[in-house]
């Protein structure tokens, strides 16, 4: 018995293994494995239809893949019993549960399910951030819902904390206030954090680590910093563009005859060895222009 | 703009199924008024000719014609006056053509020409205007009847047979359209005209459905732009709020999924149960009132009293057996989309610790779902049962009634256990089966109560023949949709998956 909580206790948070899904004939993941280690921030990257919200949905059993698992706390996602729900919150994005509830009733009523439920914390933010408790959730806007939605998460104190998109609806207040509070569940109380974004200040400001979701792959995986240092783009004059490596994250042909790659370090931290040849030139990337290289 | 960007002005503006429904209903009506003008023998045929052709019109501009505002208000916003006034010519071409065309349809085979026109003008026109009225007048929609009887009265309206209904309608329909006028031109000229509400124009409401393409009987018959939730947003404060929270927690997982459920599942407080029976129970009884109050200036209280006795409880009886109908339809919609939306219960009961697993909370759930409309329905049973039993009505009548209760609840069960268990039929074979079962339900409750109403006597016909083996086949095709739908549920790793997922 002991072994076992023991072994729920190490499992990685959140843990995705080959997952394939596909609407109405388009693939939307194709093979995707992403595993996140306990205390990391994880921001999820990607274009809008990337896959990012659908892969979210799968790694927590909110969907079911057509092929692959997903594991929260050890337990596969399909199958989540209460002590790994416990551990967990998800905001959606646009929240629109319980319209039927004010956010007072709903906190209330949500709250009675977790035992480390923070009431105090869920008063005081509401208060903090002008939320009127008794109006119904429906009439609130968009952005005060979602920032009820986001107390609800907090408030029940998770060991794992999913968010998707959730800045895409506050006001620049509201986003730096909630990234700041992520920040400090995770430094201090070790929360592990997922959250899909297609903001990249918002990751630079608060993520560990980061995942690039294109077309349904994963096509990085690395922490922030290192993106910087690891990647970079590669351009070949007219001449050159035969010899212009096989591998590469993004390849655009310019019109005189140029091209330009994004390249990754090989495992002994060198650029591939076109990058060597005459003329050729490697700048570097910020996060953002990483994006938008391989995105475009 | 063209002539022919003119003509389609209408047709773009409205949702195209509500285009199409209103196109074939104006054909329909106008043949069918053709076609009773040839067979029927009586000497005032034409008028209800002209009557059917005329509600027709109404829908058409009531529905179909009044979403050239929506048009308008977008061209104002968007500062394009040329669309604007396309959209004003469009309805000075299509107003005269829809009168005259009928007019000289029915003209030729009826003559009285200027008062067939009068009276589909003043359908038109009336149809036009009541879209362009606030929401809450809307509820004369549903009183039409008693409106249609009640406005001759109020306004003296002579009878189309007499010779100065022309000279009695030419003001009248000049002042539905000055009307029209005036609500089109402030509804333009406001701040804010997209804005939702009671006060709102009617024809607001069909902004959400002229978004959509298509329609789906899960998520609403019109578009899940209109879906409940959204309706939440729209009512005001006083109609709202009451739900009963106290029985929800970790031990209680009926009572907490109900709370998440909401709409017609929603456990209420004492005040929210009395808010939700007074939205019901006051309209029915300001209808009834008028009604009263308009029979017996008509007839006398005595005579009323002979009516009342005579149609009531038949009224009753129909009202107890739709309504259990309505209540199975209301209760799948708002579970079809519960399961249909991805951010909003789905994932939050999915996620939630303490409700069980497995089957245990698979029976919950289903527990959940079918108590609120079953019991409601349970108790309309019991009412139509003991009015039945006290008007003496026959047995096969009785049975008949006893089928179509448990026709709806029928439908609560089976289309609720594929909704749970993911695995709904498509679009087409749900709505073929509502239809078949609205039907079937409907024709057992008119023939046999309606059949002779003095005595409410059922006859021995092949009608009943059919309707019994309507019966059995829905029976058979609601126990295979149940099967079907607890198969699909069992093999489900947790019931709040979507459906499609």
């Amino acid at each position: 018995m002991n072994a076992v909580l023991r072994e729920t206790e190490c499992a990685a948070p959140l843990d995705a293994r080959g997952l394939t899904h596909c609407y109405e004939g388009s693939n939307v993941l194709c093979g995707v494995d992403l595993a996140l280690e306990p205390g990391s921030v994880l921001g999820l990257i990607g274009l809008n239809g990337a896959g990012k919200s659908t892969l979210i949905r799968a790694m927590l059993g909110l969907l079911k893949p057509l092929s692959g698992a997903a594991f929260v706390f050890g337990d596969p996602a399909l199958k989540l019993t209460d002590a790994a729900k416990e551990r967990l919150a998800y905001v959606p994005q646009q929240p629109e549960a319980l319209a039927w509830l004010s956010a007072r009733q709903m906190l209330d009523y949500v709250g009675r399910f977790y035992p480390r439920w923070d009431q105090s914390f869920a008063k005081k933010t509401l208060e903090r951030w002008q939320i009127p408790p008794n109006k119904l959730l429906a009439k609130l806007s968009p952005g005060e819902r979602q920032r009820v939605d986001l107390i609800r998460a907090l408030a029940s104190q998770p060991d794992l904390l999913v968010l998707d998109e959730p800045a895409a609806a506050l006001d620049p207040v509201a986003r730096r206030e909630l990234l700041r509070e992520v920040a400090l569940r995770a430094g201090e109380s070790g929360t592990t954090v997922l959250f899909s974004t297609h903001i990249v200040s918002d990751l630079e400001r608060v993520a560990s680590e980061i995942a690039f979701l294109h077309q349904g792959k994963l096509l990085i995986r690395c922490s922030v910093d290192e993106t910087k240092e690891r990647y970079g783009r590669l351009w070949l004059p007219p001449r050159m563009s035969a010899a212009a490596p096989a591998q590469s994250l993004s390849r655009r042909f310019h019109q005189d005859g140029s091209v330009s790659l994004v390249v990754e370090r090989d495992a002994q931290g060198g650029w591939p060895e076109a990058a060597s040849l005459t003329g050729a030139r490697v700048d570097a990337l910020g996060l953002e222009d990483l994006f938008v290289e391989i995105a475009e | 703009m063209n002539a022919r960007a003119i003509l389609s002005v209408p047709w773009r503006a409205a949702r195209p199924s509500t285009a199409w429904l209103g196109v074939v209903l104006f054909a329909l009506g106008l043949f069918g008024a053709v076609a009773l003008g040839l067979f029927s023998q009586r000497p005032d045929k034409w008028i209800a000719c002209t009557m059917i052709v005329g509600f027709c019109e109404a829908f058409l501009w009531a529905f179909v014609m009044s979403c050239t505002v929506l048009l308008a208000i977008d061209a104002r916003q968007l500062r394009l006056p040329a669309l604007q006034q396309g959209v004003v010519r469009s309805l000075w071409i299509y107003g005269p053509l829809s009168v005259a065309l009928p007019t000289i349809a029915l003209g030729l085979f009826f003559g009285h020409f200027m008062v067939i026109a009068s009276m589909l003008g003043l359908f038109s026109a009336g149809g036009f205007l009541f879209a362009l009225l606030p929401r809450f007048l809307g509820v004369l929609f549903y009183m039409l009847p008693l409106t249609l009887n009640a406005l001759p009265a109020w306004f003296g309206m002579p009878s189309p047979k007499t010779p100065h209904f022309v000279s009695w309608s030419a003001p009248i329909l000049l002042g539905l359209i000055l009307a029209a006028a005036w609500c089109w031109r402030s509804l333009l000229r406001r701040e804010n005209p997209r804005a939702q509400g009671w006060s709102q124009p009617i024809v607001m409401q069909f902004r959400g459905c002229a978004r959509t393409t298509g329609w789906n009987p899960w998520t609403g018959f019109i578009g899940s732009d209109l879906d409940f939730t959204s309706q939440i947003r729209r009512w005001p404060d006083w109609m709202q709020g009451g739900a009963n929270l106290r029985d929800c927690g970790r031990s209680r997982p009926v009572p907490t999924l109900r709370v998440a459920l909401g709409g017609v599942f929603l456990p209420l407080t004492a005040l929210g149960w009395l808010r939700k029976v007074a939205l019901i129970v006051v309209p029915g009884i300001v209808f009834i009132v008028l009604a009263t109050f308009q029979q017996i200036l008509r007839h006398g209280f005595h005579a009323w009293l002979g009516i009342l006795q005579e149609g009531g409880l038949v009224v009753l009886v129909l009202c107890g057996a739709f309504g259990s109908m309505l209540l199975a339809l209301l209760s799948l919609t708002q579970l079809g989309q519960r399961w249909a939306r991805t951010n909003a219960e789905m994932p939050l009961l999915a996620l939630l610790p303490g409700l069980g697993d497995g089957m245990e909370l698979k029976r919950s759930l289903l527990r959940a779902i079918w108590q609120p409309t079953l019991r409601l329905q349970a108790v309309l049973l019991v009412a139509v049962l003991a009015i039945a039993w006290d008007m003496h009505m026959n047995m096969q009548a009785v049975i008949f009634l006893l089928l179509t209760q448990l026709g709806a609840a029928g439908f609560v069960i089976a289309f609720g256990l594929l909704v749970v268990g993911g695995c709904l039929p498509g679009r087409w074979p749900t709505t073929a089966m509502g239809i078949f079962g609205c039907i079937l339900i409907s024709v057992s409750l008119f023939v046999p109560t309606l059949g002779d109403p003095a005595t409410i006597r059922l006859s021995v016909t092949s009608l009943q023949a059919v309707l019994a083996a309507g019966w059995v086949v829905l029976a058979l095709m609601l126990l295979q949709l149940a099967r079907r739908g607890w198969l699909g549920l069992r093999q489900r790793a947790h019931p709040f998956l979507p459906i499609d997922g």
